[in-house]
C-alpha cells in the first residue's frame, strides 16, 4: 500500500487510502498529529514526536524541533554527541510514522506520498525526497500541501466546484492556491506562497514582547538553552491567546520562574506586519490565475496557525466573507497525501478522479540582453517555462550566440522570478559547443521538460551539428548527498529505537519530566512525588498496574497545567 | 490548425466552455498523465487554446467587431455554410509561399482580394505548415523568419494569417531574446484588433472609481452602506483626475495647494475599507497605475505615497514587473532625487539651483558654481535621471553645456586619484607643440585642439587592450575614421556620455570574450554610422538634414564616375556609406559626423518613414534635371528599371532639386531618402 505523509514544520500526520476513502492512521501514543520533533536519549536512543517535544524543554541540548526549515541547506543539528542535518531529522520522523503505518495496516510498508510547501524550491523537495529515502520509502510522489488540502476539500461532496482558494499558514510555510473542479478533475490554476512565514514567526513576535518585560539579569544568563525555553513558552503562550484577551508567558530556568502578561491586543498589534505579508501571495496567486476574488467559491484554510483569530479576521477582510469551517485544518493534508496515493494505486473508488497541478516557480535559463543604450548585459534571466505552467510542461526557447566564433553556449539554468540571474536559485549547468560562426548565425534550441515528480530535464538541440545534449537536473548538493546515502543511513540505523509497547509510558515520563522543570515550589514538589510513585509502578512490571499509576499522573498533570495540546 | 483543436478534444466545434472542459476531462481519463507527458500536453494546449478561440469570439461579438473573414469553421449563423471549403493542391512549401506572396504583394495597386482571399490564404498556410521539412529545427526556425517577415510586411492584407501564425510558431509563448521585429509587429497588429491569451477574462481593469459604482456586494457588507460610500469616494477619485488630466492644455504646473489637495484625495481614496478586499485591491492598484504613469508629471506630488501605500518596491528586479510600474518607481527615483537636492547642504543644491534659473539676457552664471561640481551634476542626471532634465532650465543647461566644452577632454569622468598631471596641462602642451609644427589642418573647431597621432586601423596586435583605460586605444582610430582626428572617446565622454558609455560597455564585452581586434573596430565603425543615419533621419534639425545630403551628394558624384553600382548602393534610402570602411569621407564630412555623433541618441529608435510626397511639379524638376520623364524618374528611383548608371543620375537629380527647394520642405523630404 502506499500511504500518504503530510511532513509539517510542527506536527507530521500519516494517512492510507483505504475502503473507498481516506484514513489517518494513529501513532503509539494513539494520536493522529505526531510532533516533528527529535530528541536522543541518554543511551543513544532515538525520541520521537510529543515526548521529544516535551524534551525540548528538559534536555533542550540533545532536541531538535522545526528542522523543516533547515531543509535544503547544509546545517546541522547538535544533539548530545551526534549532529544530523534536516535530512536526518526529518527521516527519523518518516521512520516513525512507517512503523505506526505498518503496525496498524498489519503489512510492510514500502511507498510514500510525502508533501511539501507549493513554495519549495528544487533544493528543498529534494532534500524531502532524500529524506523519504532515509527512511526507506520510495517516495513515489511529492505532492504540494494546498493541492492536498484542495484533494480532501474536493473529495468531500465530489461535486463541481467553482475557483476556490485553499490558504495554508502552517508552522513554518505560506501557500496560497487557486483551485477548480470540474467533472472529477481536480485542477490547481496557480500557486504563490512565503517560504519564511508561519507559526514559528508569530512565536518569535510573542518572545520580542515578553523580552521587553523579562529582567534583564535573567536574559544575560548565558544558558544555552534560553532560546528554546522562550520558543516553547511562546508556542504554549500564543495558543492561549487564541482562545483568552490575554495569556501569561511563563519561563523558568534552575528554582526562578519569571511571568510576563501578554495581551491579545499587544499580540495582534506587534504581530501586524506579520499578516501583512499574508496578502502579497494572495493578490500574485489571484493576479495569475486571472480569477477574480469576488468569484471565488470558498476560501479554504489549513494548517495549525490559521486558528489564530487575528489570521481568520485578516482572512474575512481580505474577502469580504467568512472562510470555510468544513475541513480540519491539522488533518486535511495527510489526507489529501491518502488521496494522491489512492490515485497512484489505481483504486476504483477513484476512477473518475484526476489531479493536475502547475509548476509554481519560472523556469529558465541566463542570457544576455541588449539594453535601451546598444550595450550587452549579461545575466538576465530568459524565462522558459513560465510559472503556473500546468505540469507535465515542455517549452522551447531559441538562443542564439552573441560573438564571432564563439566556441560554446553555456547554458545556466535557473529557478525564480527575479530578473537577474544572480538572485534566482541555480539548478545546474550546461556548456554546449557550437560551431565556429559569425554572430548570431548559431541558434540553438533549449528545451526544458518538467514532469509530475518535479523532476526537469533539458535538451540542447544544435542545428548545425545536428547534435542534442541532454541534462537530467541534479543539483550539487545532491550529488555529493547521493553519494553519502549508505553512509547517512548506516548513521541512523545506529541509533535505537524505543520498544513500541512502551511508548505512552514514555510520553507520560517526558511530560512529567518537563512539569517538573517548568513548575517550583510546592507544585515542583508535588510533580516529583508523582514521578517517583510512577516510576516505582513501572519497576514492578505488572501491565495492570502500570496502567493504573499511568492514568492517575496522567490526571494529575491535566489538571496541573491543563490538557495536553498538538 | 483550428480542427486539430477539436479533433484532439474529441468533440465537434462549439460555442460553449463547459462542454469543452467535459471533454477534456474525459480524455484525461482516458491517457496516463505520468507516463505520456506528451499526450497531456497536447491534450492541455488543444483545451486552452479551444477556450481561447471560444472567449475571442465572446469578445469580438460583444463589440461588434465580427470579423466577416473568421475561419470557415467558426459557428456563424448568415455566413455561407454551404460553399465548399476551399482546397489547394498539394505542392512543396516553397510553391505555397510562393503563391502566399503572389496573393498578398499583388502587381498593381488597389487589387480587389476576393471574397474568398482569406480563405485562400489560410489554406495554403496550413499545407506549408505540412511539408514534412517543418519538423527540423533549421528548416522550421527559416520558414519561422520568412512567413513572419511575409506577414508583417503585407498587414493589414495578411491579417488572417495572424490568427493560424501565432500558435503555430508559439509568438505568444515566453518572451524571446530574439523575437523577430516582425514577430513584434504582428503581435502588436493583433494586439489591437482584441485577440488576448486565453485567460479567464479578468476585468480588473474596469474602472473602479467611476462615478456610480456601486461597489463589490459582498456577503458580509449590506448595499446599502456601501452604495454610500461609493459616491464619496467617487468624488475624490473624480477631483483627483480633473487635477492630473486638465482639459486645457496648456494648464500650469500643479499649485502647492492643488499638490495637497491631491494627496488629500489619495489619502482618502486608499482609505476606503474595500481596500482590504484583495479583488477591490487589485483593480484599483491597476487603475491608480495607469492614472499616475500617464499624467506624469502632474501626478508627482503622489507617486512616493502611491508606491508606499501598494508596497511596489518589491515588483523591483522580477521579471513580472509592469511597465508601468517599473515607469513609476524610476520617476520616484527622479523625485527623490530632486527633494534631497533641495536641501540646502546638499553638495549639488547650488549647481541644481542654477541649474532651474531661467536664464536672463546675460550669459551669466546667476548662482556661482565649481565647474567640476555642475559637470558631475549634469553627468550624474544624464546617466541615471534622464527624465529630471525635463526640469532644468534648457538654455541654462546649453549654456554650461558650451562653458564645460571648453574644458575638452580633461573634464573625463571623475576620476578618484588625484596628484596627477593634469591633462588639460599635456593638452595645452602637446597643442602647442604641434601648432608649431602646423598640424592644426586636422583639428576640429571646437574641440580644445588636442590632437591625437593618427593611428592605425589595423593593430599591429590582433586582441583588445588588457585594461579598461585603453579602450580609448582600441576605440580611438575608428572614431578618427568616422569623425576626424578631434574625435575621440574623450570628447564623446564629454559631450555624449551616452554614446561613449554605450561604446565601452561594448569594448568591454568585447575584451571579455576575446573578440579580435579588427572585428571589433568594424562593428564599431558600424554601429557609429548607424547611429548617425538614425540620429540625422530623426532629426528635427532641417539644416543638419541638408548638409548631410550635401555630403552624399558629393559622394555619390563621385562614385556616379568610378562605380556606378556602388553609387545605388548608396543611394538608397538610410545608407549612409558604401562598405564597412569609410575611407572616403572628406575633412567636411568628417567634421559633421564627428558633431552628429556629439548629439547622437543612442537608443535605436524607429525611423520614421512616412512623410510628404512629391508634388507633382517637384516630380517634374527631378525629371528634368535626370533628363526623362516623370513617371521613367520614379521607376529608376525605385529601382525597378535602368541600368546602374541611369539609377545613379536619377538619384543625382533628385537630391539635388529637392536642395534647391525651400528649406523646410527640402528637409522634410530630404529625410526621407
Amino acid at each position: 500500500m502506499i500511504v500518504g505523509i503530510d511532513l509539517g514544520t510542527t506536527n507530521s500526520a500519516v494517512a492510507v487510502w483505504r475502503d473507498g476513502e481516506a484514513q489517518l492512521i494513529p501513532n503509539a501514543l494513539g494520536d493522529f498529529l505526531t510532533p516533528s520533533a527529535i530528541s536522543i536519549g541518554e543511551d543513544d536512543q532515538v525520541i520521537v514526536g510529543l515526548p521529544a517535544r516535551d524534551r525540548r524543554e528538559t534536555h533542550p541540548g540533545r532536541t531538535a524541533t522545526a528542522f523543516k526549515r533547515l531543509m535544503g541547506t547544509q546545517q546541522r543539528t547538535k544533539l548530545g554527541r551526534h549532529l544530523f542535518d534536516a535530512e536526518q531529522l526529518s527521516a527519523l520522523i518518516l521512520g516513525s510514522l512507517k512503523a505506526d503505518a505498518e503496525t496498524f495496516l498489519g503489512e510492510p510498508v514500502t511507498e510514500a506520498v510525502i508533501t511539501v510547501p507549493a513554495y519549495f524550491n528544487d533544493r528543498q523537495r529534494k532534500a524531502t525526497r532524500r529524506a523519504g529515502e532515509l527512511a526507506g520509502f520510495n517516495v513515489r510522489r511529492l505532492l504540494n500541501e494546498p493541492t492536498a488540502a484542495a484533494l480532501a476539500y474536493g473529495l468531500q461532496d465530489r461535486g463541481e466546484k467553482e475557483p476556490f482558494l485553499v490558504f495554508d499558514l502552517g508552522g513554518g510555510t505560506f501557500d496560497v492556491s487557486i483551485v477548480e473542479i470540474f467533472d472529477g478533475i481536480i485542477e490547481v490554476r496557480a500557486s504563490a506562497g512565503d517560504n519564511r512565514l508561519g507559526g514559528e514567526d508569530f512565536n518569535e513576535i510573542v518572545v520580542d514582547l515578553a523580552r521587553k518585560e523579562l529582567p534583564a539579569d535573567l536574559l544575560e544568563l548565558n544558558s544555552p538553552n534560553i532560546i528554546e525555553l522562550q520558543r516553547a513558552a511562546a508556542e504554549r503562550t500564543r495558543r492561549a491567546l487564541s482562545e483568552n484577551d490575554s495569556a501569561d508567558f511563563v519561563i523558568t530556568i534552575g528554582d526562578r520562574q519569571e511571568k510576563v502578561q501578554i495581551t491579545a491586543a499587544a499580540f495582534e498589534a506587534a504581530a501586524e506586519p506579520l499578516v501583512a505579508r499574508l496578502r502579497d501571495p494572495v493578490l500574485r496567486s489571484l493576479r495569475d490565475s486571472g480569477v477574480m476574488a469576488e468569484t471565488l467559491s470558498e476560501i479554504v484554510l489549513v494548517g495549525g496557525a490559521t486558528r489564530m483569530p487575528i489570521v481568520r479576521r485578516a482572512v474575512t477582510r481580505m474577502f469580504g466573507r467568512f472562510p470555510d469551517a468544513t475541513i480540519n485544518a491539522d488533518h486535511a493534508i495527510a489526507l489529501g497525501a491518502a488521496v494522491q496515493a489512492g490515485l497512484l494505486s489505481r483504486d476504483e473508488a477513484l476512477d473518475e478522479v484526476r489531479l493536475t497541478d502547475v509548476c509554481p516557480f519560472t523556469l529558465g535559463v541566463n542570457n544576455a540582453v541588449r539594453d535601451a543604450r546598444g550595450g550587452m548585459q549579461t545575466g538576465i534571466f530568459s524565462p522558459i517555462i513560465e510559472r503556473n505552467t500546468p505540469i507535465p510542461a515542455s517549452r522551447v526557447n531559441y538562443y542564439h550566440t552573441i560573438s564571432d566564433n564563439q566556441q560554446a553556449i553555456v547554458f545556466d539554468i535557473y529557478q525564480g522570478e527575479a530578473r537577474e540571474v544572480k538572485h534566482n536559485i541555480k539548478l545546474g549547468t550546461m556548456r554546449i559547443p557550437v560551431p565556429p560562426k559569425p554572430a548570431g548565425h548559431v541558434t540553438v534550441e533549449c528545451r526544458f521538460s518538467y514532469d509530475t515528480s518535479g523532476l526537469l530535464e533539458v535538451d540542447v538541440t544544435v542545428p548545425d551539428t545536428g547534435l542534442t545534449y541532454n541534462l537530467v537536473i541534479f543539483d550539487e548538493d545532491a550529488k555529493i548527498a547521493n553519494q553519502q546515502m549508505e553512509q547517512r543511513r548506516a548513521v541512523l540505523a545506529q541509533l535505537k529505537v524505543h520498544p513500541r509497547d512502551d511508548a505512552t509510558n514514555q510520553a507520560v515520563l517526558a511530560r512529567a519530566a518537563r512539569c517538573y522543570e517548568s513548575f517550583i515550589a510546592d507544585r515542583r514538589e508535588l510533580v516529583g512525588t508523582w514521578i517517583l510513585e510512577f516510576e516505582a509502578a513501572l519497576a514492578a512490571q505488572d501491565p495492570r498496574t502500570i496502567e493504573h499509576a499511568r492514568k492517575q499522573i496522567t490526571t494529575a498533570l491535566d489538571h496541573l497545567e491543563g490538557e495536553r495540546f498538538l | 490548425m483550428s480542427t486539430a483543436v477539436w479533433d484532439a478534444l474529441g468533440i465537434a466545434e462549439t460555442n460553449d466552455i463547459g462542454t469543452v472542459r467535459s471533454a477534456y476531462a474525459r480524455a484525461l481519463k482516458q491517457i496516463d498523465m505520468d507516463a505520456d507527458p506528451r499526450a497531456y500536453i497536447a491534450l492541455r494546449e488543444a483545451r486552452d487554446h479551444a477556450i481561447f478561440l471560444i472567449r475571442r469570439s465572446a469578445i469580438e461579438a460583444a463589440q461588434g467587431r465580427r470579423d466577416k473573414s473568421e475561419t470557415p469553421h467558426q459557428a456563424s449563423p448568415g455566413l455561407e455554410p454551404t460553399e465548399d471549403p476551399i482546397t489547394v493542391p498539394a505542392a512543396s512549401y516553397e510553391d505555397h509561399v510562393a503563391q502566399l506572396t503572389r496573393l498578398l504583394f499583388p502587381d498593381g495597386d488597389d487589387v480587389d482580394p476576393g471574397t474568398r482571399h482569406d480563405e485562400l490564404l489560410k489554406a495554403h498556410f496550413n499545407a506549408l505548415l505540412t511539408d514534412p521539412r517543418m519538423d527540423e529545427i533549421a528548416f522550421r526556425v527559416q520558414a519561422e523568419a520568412q512567413l513572419a517577415h511575409l506577414i508583417a510586411g503585407s498587414l493589414p492584407r495578411s491579417r488572417s494569417l495572424i490568427e493560424l501564425a501565432i500558435p503555430a510558431f508559439n509568438w505568444l509563448g515566453p518572451a524571446r531574446v530574439d523575437t523577430l521585429p516582425a514577430v513584434a509587429a504582428i503581435l502588436d497588429h493583433a494586439q489591437s484588433l482584441g485577440d488576448r491569451q486565453a485567460t479567464d477574462i479578468d476585468d480588473s481593469q474596469s474602472p473602479i472609481f467611476s462615478s456610480g459604482a456601486t461597489g463589490h456586494t459582498t456577503g458580509v457588507h449590506t448595499s446599502d452602506t456601501i452604495d454610500h460610500n461609493a459616491e464619496f469616494y467617487s468624488a475624490h477619485y473624480n477631483d483627483l483626475v480633473a487635477l492630473f488630466f486638465p482639459q486645457d492644455e496648456n494648464a500650469q504646473p500643479l499649485t502647492p495647494e492643488q499638490k495637497v489637495a491631491a494627496r488629500g484625495h489619495f489619502a482618502t481614496l486608499v482609505s476606503d475599507p474595500r481596500m482590504d478586499l484583495v479583488g477591490f485591491r487589485i483593480g484599483a492598484e491597476s487603475q491608480f497605475a495607469q492614472l499616475i504613469a500617464y499624467s506624469t508629471p502632474r501626478s508627482d506630488c503622489i507617486v512616493l505615497m502611491a508606491i508606499d501605500f501598494f508596497d511596489w518596491t518589491t515588483t523591483e528586479e522580477r521579471i513580472d514587473q509592469p511597465e508601468l510600474i517599473a515607469h513609476i518607481l524610476d520617476r520616484a527615483r527622479g523625485i527623490r532625487f530632486v527633494d534631497a537636492v533641495q536641501a540646502p547642504d546638499h553638495p549639488f543644491h547650488a549647481a541644481w539651483t542654477e541649474l532651474t534659473t531661467p536664464l536672463g539676457d546675460k550669459l551669466r552664471p546667476a548662482v556661482s558654481v565649481q565647474p567640476a561640481t555642475m559637470y558631475r551634476l549634469l553627468a550624474s542626471i544624464r546617466a541615471e535621471q534622464p527624465l529630471i532634465e525635463r526640469d532644468l532650465d534648457p538654455a541654462r543647461v546649453a549654456m554650461w553645456d558650451k562653458k564645460l566644452a571648453k574644458y575638452g577632454s580633461s573634464m573625463g569622468p571623475p576620476r578618484q586619484s588625484g596628484g596627477r598631471v593634469p591633462l588639460w596641462a599635456i593638452a595645452i602642451g602637446v597643442f602647442i607643440l604641434l601648432s608649431l609644427l602646423g598640424r592644426l589642418g586636422e583639428s576640429m573647431g571646437n574641440t580644445s585642439g588636442f590632437t591625437s597621432p593618427p593611428a592605425t586601423l589595423v593593430g599591429s596586435r590582433s586582441g583588445l587592450s588588457a585594461t579598461m583605460a585603453d579602450s580609448a586605444v582600441d576605440i580611438d582610430p575608428v572614431l578618427a575614421e568616422i569623425g576626424g582626428n578631434g574625435l575621440t572617446l574623450g570628447v564623446l565622454r564629454d559631450k555624449n556620455t551616452a554614446l561613449s558609455t554605450l561604446l565601452d560597455s561594448k569594448w568591454t564585452l568585447a575584451r571579455d570574450q576575446g573578440q579580435n581586434l579588427s572585428d571589433f573596430q568594424r562593428e564599431t565603425g558600424k554601429l557609429l554610422l548607424d547611429r548617425i543615419a538614425t540620429t540625422v533621419r530623426n532629426s528635427a534639425d532641417d539644416n543638419l538634414i541638408i548638409h548631410y545630403q550635401q555630403e552624399r551628394l558629393s559622394d555619390l558624384r563621385m562614385l556616379a564616375l568610378s562605380a556606378p553600382a556602388d553609387c545605388v548602393y548608396l543611394g538608397r534610402p538610410g545608407r549612409i556609406a558604401v562598405g564597412d570602411v569609410p575611407a572616403f569621407f572628406s575633412p567636411e564630412r568628417k567634421e559633421l559626423y564627428a558633431r552628429i555623433l556629439e548629439r547622437a541618441d543612442v537608443k535605436s529608435q524607429p525611423i520614421e518613414s512616412t512623410g510628404p510626397q512629391l508634388d507633382r511639379a517637384e516630380l517634374s524638376a527631378i525629371a528634368a534635371r535626370a533628363g526623362s520623364s516623370p513617371s521613367q524618374v520614379t521607376m529608376l528611383l525605385d529601382g525597378k528599371m535602368g541600368s546602374n548608371e541611369q539609377q545613379c543620375a536619377a538619384r543625382i537629380a533628385e537630391i539635388e532639386a529637392l536642395l534647391a527647394l525651400p528649406v523646410t520642405r527640402g528637409a522634410k523630404l530630404l529625410k526621407l531618402i
